[in-house]
């Protein structure tokens, strides 16, 4: 049985079959070109300053007759598209905000697929069911009493991360390695709390260790977009090693204690999940998205707010990078979440699943290597889409002043500068908006290409 | 039908109740809180000075207990009264929404009274020229930042094109919603339209732009997946004539979901006059929450968001009903 | 068709261009980038903009006003109380502290609008309201200090007990209604007497604030809920877009050959887009602009310049704003006392090193002048003759030699200090961020240090966080370890009170340390000199002896530089050709409003006689070019 299912070709064929159609929304593809290019400028920014192609993009002029260095109109000597009105170099500004604008773009539609994905495979998964994964034949006894540790377990584990992330807000930023630890600890005493008190085999259900390790894979989602950004922005990442592990640490505090909550409650109550979350979901649609966003931003990107400590002893003058992409996350997982959502409850009903089950297979296996692959081509339309969301409304925010600060440029923030001096040098409003025109413009186009290659029945 | 908009509008209960905590929250515990800037007017403030002030605004008490007599108060309809403009905060948000709501109103009437039509003219003529054109026009509506579309047309009607036809005027004003002294009284009721909708014509394009783009590329397929449907083949094969298969038999199962589509963004055509607003100078309550958060005002920033919070959940809840009223085959229970 | 259209459009924008021309129909358009909240808060329990100041002036008369010269006017008074005409009383009252008792006279020729003659009612109903316990009053000193007897209908005496010289700079009181007010206020009254003024105080607060609303908002004025003293009176107030003014017929001052010869109506336009209020001036929808519209460098954009030939004046008024950078000179903070910068010399030395007449010449055309000390060179009391600090690197080199300092092998001046420790001269400049001309400050100055060994280290932040307490009030904790530039408002009352260290007169400390719970804004100066002048001119009522004070604190002052002055921020103004007595000074009504004889304001082609010269009070850009 199981060699059938290796044998079986399908997979293959069905990604050439999606290139093939690919290739054939002409729009799509050259968009694809586009952002390739925009992707290589972003990543060899450093290196075309290094070698002499473009300016610095902080170097401001100095030495006699400042004045005639500001506001150079685009073709001047030395500067193709101008200067703005620190007689900075705009070509320059530009590539170098398109890296924060591409990075914000890809983080958030990375971080907001996976952090949806999870919550929407769960809800569906355990819609009208309770939130357990069968686990063989366990009395209902010692379910309950499962149930118990794991909320006592979950309490001691939020306790600790809270301590972690609240309380020793300076020792997190001193020493983020400790804090690191201190997270790990918590969790790793929840587990033996479990094992200890808790019933024989509680330690060994799987549920104790998919909590876990879906705050492991979370934070390990952190770590890569934190290696990328530290690759990315070497010049401003002077929060280096101590940044990386804090946001490291307080990613896998936050989201462990978090999942091993939403056990403990969710499995105490035996609340159905899927309520749960559709109420969750019903709530944040029901919150003034743009409003909010300003509000949260101006929040954490003060650095005397709580958090906006941590970022900016963390991250430097890139805090408010990594505020963004936080905040973007954070109403970003709704689409996706929904969607999944959506696409779990139908599979899981299907012949297919049945099959599995049949099988024998695990319900989580089934969950990961079955539901979740099915539902994959909305995902990554949804993911392409969401990185020209993402670029835009950071663009948004960092327009009105509340988002990205200077002197970190962005294709936002520079247009925040530009319009105070459109009758001087319109040049300065003209450039940052067209290449955001652009990017989102390729990203929407590539979405739609994916959409009519992957996913050939839906036309939106 | 009515049992479920009950539950529904009971539900908005709780939901407001948790948004109003989770928004009051957030906006008393930014940083700073409104007095911090007196000092720079009057240096001579002693501590004992400020510490009266902040007693006098009530900013002395914890967050919690600021927000349960706010609550308190809301409960009997009294919003408080805004710091900055002396009024009451709720009046002062009726007036700015009358603003708002011609700006909104007018966009929305203006992206569906383009979108939809063109919508469905692309699908019929899929895959010709005209369809190429509207679907690439509706990608770049859709990607295009409303702030920089903003500027460019202040750019273009103000400076540039003045400039090339040798005009002393702008073309279209570009702040404001009327020239002073402009009243039906003084110069009658045509000329005193014509200078409003002078006014209106950069905002309601700006603001209309994303929704147009997004319903028109949403009319699209929504008619495209209707005319791939088994009863439309039955009643082309009838003989029907295509103009009755269009508008008789698709376009009305097309409106279905962009009926929903268009209802859930009602609220974000608000949240999104914040830009426009303050890009065209338009007193608009967008406007004046973004200086009510700028300025720590706290009542108006609450009942501005309050407010919005309601429309959202309300506009969620009339979206779902008229599915049910477009589409007979949904029973709500 | 095309063509067609054009001229259609252009057709009906000359039509819509002649409903608002300026002489024509001897009307002014003024255009604001503010709006105000309220006019006729009185009390200023609300706010108090300076736009709301400006268009009050057109609204309400006071017992005084500043004159285009900075000097005190009578207005609804007889005369400006003196010590000379026997008006004002300076008794000393013990501990170096004085009173004084100024008499006022009313006008007999002065009615509100609707008819009711001016008493001192009016001025006794404003003193009711202020003095009320928990009133939310803005300057609590002040109302603590004053004191007022009324004599009869027409004369009253105020006094202020510890009396200051500012006391006697422009009106000492105000005036309201009372009799449009006085129902309201019983009421309002009755509801504050309900309440415990501990428990409710935010209650009481709002009720003020509510009994102002009443009256001061659009919505009431539009009703007609108040009325006038000033030279206009409000007829319609459109929020977000306009306010109409039109001539009082009661007011009591008649310009030179008849009212009728001066600007009748008034239209503010409110557009807060400093783009778009300039685009509306391009097309000649504005005739002049207010104190708060333009930026500089708007001002002096080449479109308006050169649409302004023949059609428009601009013009730079120094204005009161003091731009500079604050040292940080607690030698408790590593960073200042490595760097010395609590000693003069150290002070002095950058001085000289940085350039400020080649800033103002690059950024501003030489528009914005150098300051030398905080004491603007309009004000009576500015010493022209204390040292000056002209730019000269050698000079600078020189003293920092002297300190010890050595050029290290990276062009960084360095030295070791008396423990041992090798420091480098890295200065820390901290301004706020997303403020251009701020930005390029800076990166001018740090080119200029560079030249004598200092690297300047620039961390800038948000105004927002800059300015909050835990940052600007904290540098004896080292929030700000060297520069921190931003501006002063020092109108025609400063008392150096930004400069005290020690007030001998209150006994408080100004110096921001943990002793005094951080208040005050002097960041570690204390000249016992300087203080004990200050404490004499506080209560000399004097003018030529406080002079003598003021300028030997100048001599000081300069001598050991606290602070770095860098120049007066000028205000923009354009007025179109014809407009006169629209002007604007450094101290006209206080703060330049050009408002502020607004009966004056007029067309030439229609008969009003210039009586002012902007010349004589700014400078014309258009020449300047």
């Amino acid at each position: 049985m199981a060699t059938l299912a290796k044998k079986a070709p399908k997979g293959q064929s069905t990604w050439a079959l999606a290139w093939r159609r690919f290739k054939k929304h002409r729009m799509a593809q050259a968009s694809l070109v586009i952002i390739l290019i925009l992707v290589a400028l972003a990543i060899l920014a450093p290196l075309m300053v290094a070698w002499g192609w473009v300016a610095d993009p902080d170097a401001q002029p100095s030495g006699a007759n400042l004045k005639s260095f500001y506001f150079l109109p685009p073709g001047a000597p030395g500067h193709p598209l101008g200067t703005d009105e620190l007689g900075r170099d705009v070509l320059s500004r530009l590539l170098f905000g398109g890296r924060i604008s591409l990075l914000v773009g890809f983080s958030v539609a990375i971080l907001s697929v996976i952090i949806g994905t999870a919550v929407g495979a769960l809800a569906g998964f355990f819609s009208g069911r309770p939130f357990n994964f069968y686990t063989g034949p366990l009395s209902p006894e010692l379910r309950r009493q499962i149930g118990e540790t794991g909320a006592l377990a979950s309490g001691l584990a939020l306790a600790a991360g809270l301590l972690a992330d609240l309380l020793l807000g300076g020792l997190l930023v001193s020493a983020p390695a400790g804090t690191f630890l201190l997270a790990l600890l918590g969790v790793l005493l929840a587990l033996l709390f479990v094992q200890l008190l808790g019933p024989k085999g509680a330690l060994a259900s799987r549920l104790a260790w998919t909590s876990l390790s879906w705050g492991l894979l979370a934070g390990l989602a952190w770590l890569v977009w934190d290696i990328a950004r530290t690759l990315a922005l070497p010049a401003i990442a002077e929060g280096g090693l101590n940044g990386t592990l804090s946001a490291i640490g307080l990613a896998v505090a936050v989201l462990a204690d978090l999942a091993l909550v939403l056990w403990g409650v969710v499995g105490r109550l035996r609340l159905d999940l899927d309520i749960v979350i559709s109420r969750l979901i019903d709530f944040m649609l029901s919150i003034p998205t743009l409003p909010l966003l300003l509000v949260l931003s101006a929040f954490l990107n003060d650095s005397r707010s709580p958090l906006g400590k941590v970022a900016h002893a963390a991250f430097g003058d890139a805090a408010s990078v990594f505020i963004i992409i936080a905040i973007l996350v954070i109403f970003g997982w709704i689409t996706s979440a929904r969607l999944v959502r959506g696409q779990v409850l139908s599979l899981r009903e299907q012949e297919f699943t049945m099959a599995a089950y049949a099988l024998g297979a695990s319900e989580p296996r089934i969950m990961f290597r079955h539901l979740v692959p099915n539902a994959l081509a909305p995902i990554i339309v949804d993911a392409t889409l969401a990185v020209g969301t993402a670029i835009l409304v950071e663009a948004a925010l960092s327009f009105l002043g509340f988002g990205i600060q200077p002197p970190v440029p962005t294709w936002g923030n520079m247009l925040t500068g530009a319009q105070d001096f459109i009758f001087y040098a319109p040049h300065l409003a003209i450039f940052p908006g067209l290449l955001i025109l652009i990017t989102v413009l390729a990203f929407n186009y590539v979405g739609d290409g994916l959409r009519d290659a992957l996913d050939p029945r839906s036309r939106l | 039908m009515l049992a479920y908009t009950l539950r529904r509008l009971l539900q908005m209960i709780p939901l407001l109740f948790f948004v109003s905590l989770a928004i009051y929250t957030l906006v008393a515990l930014q940083p700073g809180d409104p007095l911090e800037g007196l000092i720079f007017q009057n240096p001579h403030l002693t501590q004992e000075d400020i510490a009266e002030l902040k007693h006098a605004y009530g900013l002395d008490q914890p967050i919690h207990i600021r927000y349960f007599k706010w609550l308190g108060r809301a409960l009997q309809g009294d919003l408080g009264v805004s710091r900055t403009y002396a009024q009451p905060a709720a009046e002062f948000i009726y007036h700015r929404m009358q603003n708002t709501l011609l700006l909104t109103g007018l966009s929305f009437l203006l992206a569906l009274l383009v979108a939809i039509p063109v919508g469905v003219f692309s699908a019929v003529r899929q895959y010709s020229l005209p369809d190429y054109v509207v679907t690439f026009l509706s990608f770049v509506g859709y990607s295009t930042p409303v702030f920089w579309l903003g500027i460019m047309l202040m750019l273009l009607f103000a400076v540039w094109l003045p400039d090339r036809l040798g005009l002393d005027h702008p073309i279209f004003p570009v702040g404001g919603f009327a020239s002073p002294g402009v009243d039906p009284q003084s110069v009658g009721w045509a000329a005193y339209l014509k200078d409003r909708i002078w006014h209106l014509v950069l905002p309601v394009f700006t603001l209309s732009v994303l929704s147009m783009a997004s319903w028109t590329r949403f009319t699209r397929s929504s008619v495209l997946e209707v005319l791939s449907q088994d009863y439309i083949r039955t009643a082309r094969a009838k003989g029907l004539a295509e103009r009755v298969v269009i508008y008789k038999h698709a376009l009305r199962n097309a409106l279905i979901p962009i009926v929903t589509l268009v209802g859930l963004a009602i609220p974000g055509l608000f949240s999104g006059a914040v830009i426009t607003e303050t890009i065209f100078s338009w007193p608009g309550m967008g406007r004046a929450l973004f200086d009510a958060l700028l300025e720590k005002d706290y009542n108006v920033a609450m009942a501005a968001l309050v407010f919005l919070a309601f429309l959202t959940a309300l506009f969620n809840l009339l979206a779902d009903l008229a599915y049910a009223v477009v589409d007979p085959r949904i029973r709500y229970s | 068709m095309k063509k067609k259209s054009w001229a259609w459009i252009t057709g009906l924008l000359l039509a819509a261009g002649l409903a608002f021309a300026g002489p024509g129909n001897n009307s002014l358009v003024v255009g604001a980038s503010q709006e105000p909240r309220v006019i006729g808060d009185f009390w200023s329990f609300v706010s108090s903009a300076a736009i709301a100041s400006e268009i009050e002036n057109f609204l309400w008369a006071g017992l005084e006003y500043i004159d285009i010269n900075g000097k005190d006017h009578a207005y609804l008074a007889t005369e400006v109380p003196t010590v000379e005409n026997g008006r004002v009383k300076v008794t000393d009252i013990g501990k170096g502290k004085k009173r004084i008792d100024i008499k006022y006279t009313l006008r007999d020729d002065i009615y509100w609008s609707d008819g009711t003659p001016i008493t001192t009612k009016d001025v006794a109903f404003y003193y009711e309201v202020g003095k009320y316990p928990g009133a939310p009053v803005q300057d609590p000193s002040y109302w603590k200090r004053i004191s007022l007897k009324v004599l009869d209908d027409k004369n009253f005496v105020v006094s202020f007990e510890p009396a200051y010289f500012y006391d006697l700079v422009g009106s000492a009181i105000g005036l309201a209604p009372e009799h449009v007010m006085r129902a309201e206020w019983e009421k309002t009254k009755a509801e504050i007497k309900k309440l415990d003024p501990k428990k409710d105080a935010a209650k009481i607060t709002e009720l003020f604030q509510g009994f102002v609303a009443k009256f001061a908002t659009p919505q009431a004025l539009n009703q007609g809920k108040l009325v006038f003293s000033g030279p206009f009176t409000l007829k319609k107030w459109v929020p977000g877009s306009s306010m109409e003014l039109v001539r009082n017929k009661r007011f009591f001052i008649t310009p030179p050959g008849g009212a009728d010869k001066y600007v009748q109506r008034v239209t503010y336009r409110f557009i807060t887009d400093t783009n778009a209020l300039l685009v509306a001036i391009l097309g000649g929808g504005v005739d002049a602009t207010s104190s708060v519209a333009l930026t500089f460098d708007q001002a002096r954009a080449p479109q308006l310049v050169r649409r302004a030939k023949g059609r428009y004046q601009i013009w730079a008024v120094p204005g009161v704003i003091w731009e500079h950078a604050e040292v940080n000179k607690f030698a408790n903070v590593q960073e200042v006392k490595d760097l010395m910068l609590d000693k003069k010399e150290t002070r002095q030395a950058l001085l000289y090193a940085m350039n400020r007449q080649g800033l103002v010449d690059a950024f501003f055309d030489g528009l914005q002048p150098v300051a030398d000390t905080w004491v603007h060179f309009q004000d009576p009391n500015f010493n022209k003759n204390v040292k000056k600090y002209p730019y000269d690197p050698e000079k600078a080199k020189k003293i920092l030699a002297s300190l010890g300092w050595k050029m290290g092998p990276d062009g960084i001046l360095e030295r070791t200090t008396k423990d041992g420790r090798k420091v480098k001269f890295v200065l820390e400049y901290v301004t706020t961020a997303g403020n251009r001309i701020r930005e390029r400050t800076e990166v001018f100055f740090q080119n200029d240090l560079k030249k004598v060994g200092i690297k300047v280290k620039i961390n800038n932040a948000p105004a927002s966080v800059v300015f909050s307490n835990d940052f600007f009030s904290k540098a004896y904790d080292g929030s700000w370890k060297g520069l921190f530039e931003f501006a002063w408002l020092f109108g025609i009352v400063d008392d150096a009170g930004v400069f005290t260290c020690h007030d001998y007169l209150t006994g408080e400390t100004y110096v921001p340390t943990p002793k005094n719970n951080y208040s005050g804004v002097n960041f570690n100066w204390c000249n016992e000199e300087f203080d004990r002048l200050r404490a004499k001119a506080m209560i000399e009522f004097d003018a030529n002896k406080r002079r003598e004070y003021w300028q030997k604190m100048q001599a000081i002052w300069a001598e050991e530089v606290p602070a770095l002055p860098y120049y007066w921020r000028s205000n923009p103004i354009v007025v179109k050709n014809g407009l006169v007595n629209f002007v604007s000074s450094t101290y006209f009504g206080s703060f330049g409003y050009p408002t502020t004889t607004a009966w004056l304001i007029g067309w030439k082609s229609r008969g009003a006689k210039p009586v002012y010269d902007q010349a004589k009070y700014g400078i014309n850009v258009l020449e300047q070019k």
